[in-house]
């Protein structure tokens, strides 16, 4: 019989413990990071070809570029208004939530992450039907401003998330201190609370912006005939223009690098004015009235800008579910009763979506908590800090440009394993929530006493006994967070999915391709989604605030 | 000038489930030194949050100065506050750490300039003015937690346990040159603290509070001799307890029937004829003879344990009837007991305090948490 005791006392053993960090590492290399960033060999090797399609083309002359910078340019105008009305909104908000006793406040709390965990896809259709068509408001057609708007709406839970946590990480007597000290309300937050907690806002700011920068799913279903950059990626990958393709990819992928760096650099050194202050204005400032003002503004914006249109698909489901005028125009006759079947293609497709994200969650689980490990624990010195930030790579590449990159490597193009359709769905979602699954995982170990495990060694227990016994059953929700959150994000990815998905479909690419061939089926395919991920994010709030 | 008045003051959390504050009366006198004494979660810290502003309370009125503190925010009470973790904003220096009161407050720039060197000439730390909070140590910190809150003027300081944070010899230096520079700028000190020996050596008065209630208010040695409760008595000083009652009241005291047929004579007689009573009695004021004696108030037992500690010698003795009583004496004047050797505990008649006893039973009224 196998002695379990004998068996962890070999796992423990120096030799094991190097084998097993060999294998994360070797994971994390050839499955996450290069094929991400896999772009840049392919357009070193094949500038030629690049250079032939981008620049001088014999008939098109440079007009792909010019076109390319079209894309980059609104994509960055949208990003940045988007990133500002989500500061301008969502700091208010976060305040909100992380300081003031109101009623509500939990209500509010879990509705803010609404957006979060609608599809971006189905997010898109959503605030179409409310903006675009006779059932909502119909005021924007598709194009810049609903963009806009819909960036916003999925941006905003970032900045709001991100900037709560800062705020409720600054100590509140920091703030008694200066409030028995003279200052007033504002001049507090002002001078003490926004410094503090600055680094994580820009943190939020820049990440809000890149993914703003990188959306793909939500984006298609509102644009029209407007292109963002990401967009600019999938058509011409599915024009087969695949130099274009690499190169406007690599761009994004420098661009969200360099975004990256930024955030680690930036937000040390942008600094607010303290030493100055204006005591008449900011004690008007921070009476009752201009706070309630203040208050119900961003509030009113996030309900009617935010979350209404984020859910419009259900009422838009539940009215024309089937009108009695005209049953074949409902949507239980589009799904269920036409004679092209959808509901065979949207059952296909949930098999396929959970199949994927089951896959890319399991696989994400072993390996990242492998590589949180190394982080964490091994004294590599500098190795674990790069390491550390090389696992947020796959995190600001934009997702289109990801599915690219991955399909190159992967693909007939680079190492000719793997064709595009379901195996390279799964590997292109390992890649893009590995960094979720690492980052919780991180900071669930980060959070634990390391003398607990101290503690089981010096009682007698191997490494890795001590790290199966006293760990992991320490860690365990945060692995289920951790889990909860990479299968979220696969179920609702499209731009990457777009690229490699071959034959295949997932009910975000259905809802895509809905949006336009049939509303009815799209809205449907919308709140199914929409249910699933909500569902699973109230869950993963639950789990993670139980603590 | 700002005495501190609270008038029926309470103060619930969580949907009133937890009451914080329960119905506090008190009066803090101008320029006085004043304490709040009581074990963690007794609600002190409340207290003085209230007080401050930082809280409101659910019923009852605050006057600083006579005038009415309802709604009136914090920036608006002119008081200081001096936090247990120190609160110097981080990410400012010592010097603009003492000086953000006065700036904040929009005084002309020579005025902040001088109160700010003042403040830190004050607490011994001009030279450290450049320096951040994390270059500096507790101690440091600590003076420059103060300097900072007397920095704006204020008549009122309020101290939440400022020397708990700290090492206990510094905290020993600290507590003594908190009080002297009170005392020299004329303040009024609110003082909450857990220590019993810190608010005895610093304050003028003491309120002891217990479960969000006060229970006594008095000078540091009226608490001492005259404890008004068997948990003043626990947690003032030291105390043994002893139950049984009230057999015989007198001219001159009362006889009292403890447990296992012994009896003492005292001199109070505060508690009627039958009643059901708790003994209290300092160790200090008990003494040891060898043997058994055969004399009023010797209580026969034997020496369990004899613990050295330095300047007294502490005594462990179980008396016939079970009960266990702690004798201290000088150790320089100490007769060497050992542990089994049989002894008389001699109970004095005066100076022993006689309670009634508590409804809900001894254990749970001395129970400090």
């Amino acid at each position: 019989m196998l002695d379990l005791r004998r068996v962890e006392r070999l796992l423990s053993k120096r030799a094991c413990r190097l084998v097993g960090d060999a294998i994360a590492l070797a994971f994390f290399a050839l499955v996450v990071l290069l094929p991400t960033v896999f772009l840049f060999a392919y357009v070193a090797l094949r500038w030629d070809e690049v250079r032939y399609f981008v620049f001088e083309n014999p008939v098109a002359g440079d007009m792909r570029w010019r076109r390319m910078l079209r894309a980059m340019g609104l994509s960055f105008e949208i990003a940045a208004l988007a990133t500002f009305i989500d500061l301008v909104v969502g700091i208010p908000v976060a305040l909100l939530l992380a300081r003031y006793e109101v009623r509500g406040k939990r209500v509010l709390d879990s509705l803010v992450d609404l957006p979060l965990g609608v599809p971006s896809a189905a997010l898109g259709f959503s605030l179409f039907l409310f903006w675009g068509t006779s059932d909502g408001l119909n005021l924007l057609t598709r194009g810049f401003w609903l963009i806009t708007l819909t960036h916003v709406a999925f941006t905003l839970p970032y900045i709001v998330r991100s900037s709560v946590g800062v705020i409720q990480g600054v100590d509140i007597t920091y703030e008694h201190a200066s409030r028995t000290l003279g200052a007033p309300s504002f001049t507090t937050f002002r001078t003490i609370t926004a410094p503090l907690s600055k680094a994580g806002i820009v943190a939020g700011a820049i990440l809000a912006f890149t993914r703003s920068l990188g959306e793909t799913g939500a984006t298609m279903v509102v644009a029209g005939i407007a292109e963002t950059a990401p967009l600019a990626v999938v058509s011409m990958h599915q024009r087969r223009l695949v130099g274009p393709a690499a190169f406007l990819s690599m761009i994004l992928v420098l661009v969200a690098l360099g975004m990256l760096a930024a955030i680690r650099l930036l937000a040390e050194k942008v600094g607010l004015p303290i030493s100055k202050v204006w005591p008449e204005a900011e004690r008007k400032l921070s009476g009752r009235k201009p706070r309630l003002v203040r208050d119900a503004l961003s509030l009113s914006f996030l309900a009617f800008f935010v979350l209404l249109p984020s859910c419009f698909s259900l009422p838009y489901t539940i009215r024309w579910w089937s009108p009695p005028a005209r049953p074949e125009r409902g949507v239980f006759y589009q799904v269920f009763l036409a004679p092209d079947e959808k509901w065979r293609a949207l059952l296909a497709a949930t098999m396929t979506s959970l199949e994927v994200a089951a896959l890319a969650t399991g696989i994400n689980l072993v390996f990242g908590l492998a590589m949180a490990v190394i982080i964490v624990r091994r004294n590599w010195g500098r190795v674990c800090s790069l390491l550390d930030a090389l696992a947020d790579v796959p995190l600001v590449v934009p997702t289109a440009a990801l599915g690219f990159s991955v399909y190159l490597f992967w693909g007939p193009r680079g190492l000719g394993l793997v064709n595009t359709g379901f195996w390279l769905i799964v590997l292109t979602h390992v890649a893009f929530t590995y960094p979720y699954a690492v980052r919780t995982m991180v900071a669930a170990l980060r959070g634990l006493d390391p003398s607990l495990e101290h503690a089981a060694r010096t009682l007698g227990a191997p490494p890795f006994t001590a790290f199966r016994t006293v760990v992991l059953p320490l860690v365990s929700r945060g692995l289920l967070a951790s889990a909860i959150l990479a299968f979220t994000r696969s179920l609702s990815e499209t731009g990457a999915t777009m690229v490699v998905m071959g034959t295949a479909r997932t009910v975000p690419i259905l809802v895509v391709v809905w949006s336009e061939a049939s509303r009815q089926a799209a809205a449907f395919a919308s709140v199914m989604l929409m249910a699933v991920c909500y569902g699973l994010l109230l869950a993963l709030r639950y789990i993670t605030e139980r603590r | 000038m700002p005495d501190v008045r609270l008038v029926n003051v309470t103060r619930t959390f969580e949907g009133g489930r937890i009451v914080a504050v329960d119905h506090v009366n008190l009066h803090v006198r101008d320029k006085e030194y004043f304490c709040i004494l009581g074990p963690s979660g007794c609600g002190k810290t409340t207290l003085l949050r209230l007080i401050a502003g930082i809280l409101e309370p659910d019923e009852g009125e605050i006057y600083i100065g006579g005038k009415l503190m309802r709604g009136v925010p914090p920036e608006d009470r002119d008081v200081g506050f001096v936090f247990q973790t120190f609160a110097l904003f981080p990410h400012m220096t010592a010097w603009e750490n003492v000086t953000y009161g006065p700036r904040v407050r929009g005084w002309p720039e020579e005025q902040i300039e001088r109160v700010g060197r003042e403040m830190l000439e004050l607490v011994g730390l001009y030279e450290r003015a450049d320096a951040y909070p994390s270059e500096l140590s507790g101690g440091m910190m600590q003076r420059v937690g103060l300097a900072r809150a007397l920095a704006t003027g204020a008549s009122l300081l309020l101290l939440d346990e400022p020397l708990s944070a700290l090492d206990a010899k510094i905290a020993f230096e600290l507590r003594y040159e908190i009080r002297r520079l009170v005392k020299a700028l004329g303040r009024t000190a609110i003082h909450v603290t857990h220590d019993q020996a810190e608010a005895m050596a610093i304050a003028d008065r003491i309120a002891v509070m217990r479960k969000g209630r006060i229970l006594q208010v008095g000078t540091p040695e009226e608490l001492y001799m005259r404890p008004k409760s068997i948990f003043v008595a626990h947690f003032v000083g030291e105390a043994n307890f002893l139950e049984g009652f009230v057999e015989k009241v007198g001219e001159e005291g009362s006889l009292i029937r403890l447990r296992g047929d012994l009896a003492i004579q005292v001199a109070d007689k505060s508690q009627p004829l039958g009643a059901k009573v708790v003994v209290g009695v300092r160790p200090e004021v008990l003494s040891l003879e060898p043997g058994h004696l055969d004399r009023e108030n010797a209580l026969h037992g034997t020496v369990e344990r004899v613990m050295f500690e330095g300047v007294i010698t502490r005594y462990e003795v179980r008396l016939v009837n079970e009960d266990q009583v702690v004798i201290t004496a000088p150790s320089m004047m100490a007769r060497p007991f050992r542990p089994g050797d049989a002894v008389s505990v001699l109970m004095p008649h005066a100076k022993v305090f006689v309670f009634p006893y508590p409804e809900r039973g001894l254990k749970e009224e001395l129970a400090v948490e």
